[in-house]
């Protein structure tokens, strides 16, 4: 039996998919000037990671691997992510116009993102999870990106408040107080649990 | 060899049928005006009005009949169309 706890914790604060993995960039930055896109953003991303990491893990251990095609994987991987925010896609068009404009292109683009194709790929060849832990993986992994997106955005928003160099103004800011939220999250390294 | 064709074409058909599901279960109902003046359009993406894609451009020019003239490549028979649906 497998630390599940551990599992959870290591993928939320220890080893944050955003902060200390760096994937996920992309909406890491497009998607944080709001705490409220954010929020929906990070859920979005939950979803997409928690189902695919079980219907990916399914697929590999029970259809790749018998098999013999395991090299296949990645293709397999991403046509799965991309049903899923497909159907999250439609969800969020049909049941709130406003917040698919709000989100826009960064909706579509999860489908691509590195984030929810590298937890797919620890939980079968480089971790070899079992399906629990694999599924707590992909639960926790989306938390720690929703916590890293609502802290980017918390900062954000108090930053449109402060008066930056003209050079510094909007991303260049992000980009230094990301650096810095992820050297906070360094301090969690070493942590035993 | 054929395995891989099997395996990528069965899953394929079955997250396809599954997406056609949900496209019928999440049922959009647009504007039937928006729609028509959609179908007038080129439909060509080529962002030469100034908008993200044919899709932008149709809810500006919903918002401003007068932005009609942006688009090149529509032609004069179908710009009278559009004209003519937007104004009523």
């Amino acid at each position: 039996m497998e630390n599940l706890l551990g599992i959870a914790i290591g993928a939320i604060l220890i080893n944050n998919i955003v902060l200390t993995k760096f994937l996920g960039l992309c909406p890491f930055f497009g998607v944080s000037t709001k705490l409220k896109n954010a929020t929906a953003m990070g859920f979005a991303v939950t979803f997409v990671m928690t189902t695919s990491s079980i219907l990916t893990w399914l697929i590999y251990e029970y259809l790749l691997i018998p098999l013999h095609i395991e090299y296949m994987r990645i293709v397999v991987f991403i046509l799965v992510i991309a049903s899923f925010v497909q159907v999250m896609e439609m969800f969020i068009r049909a049941s709130s116009p406003k917040l698919h404009r709000a989100l826009g292109i960064y909706l579509p683009l999860i489908t691509t993102n590195c984030a929810i194709l590298g937890v797919a790929l620890m939980n079968t060849t480089v971790e070899g999870y079992s399906l629990i832990a694999a599924t707590v993986n992909g639960v926790a992994t989306g938390a720690g990106f929703l916590l890293a997106l609502l802290l980017m955005a918390g900062l954000r928003e108090s930053l449109e408040l402060a008066d930056p160099p003209q050079a510094f103004q909007g991303l260049p800011l992000a980009f230094i107080s990301a650096a810095l939220l992820a050297l906070a999250f360094q301090g969690f390294s070493g942590m035993i649990l | 060899m054929i395995e891989e064709i099997v395996v990528l074409g069965l899953l394929g058909l079955i997250f396809g049928l599954g997406l056609a599901a949900a496209s019928r279960k999440f049922v959009i109902r647009v504007d039937e005006k928006i729609k028509r003046v959609k179908e007038l359009l080129p439909g060509l993406n080529c962002g030469a009005c100034g908008f993200g894609g044919c899709e932008d451009y149709t809810s500006a020019l919903i918002r401003e009949p007068s932005l009609i003239d942006k688009c090149r490549l529509v032609s004069p028979e179908n710009r009278d169309k559009i004209r003519e649906l937007l104004e009523t």
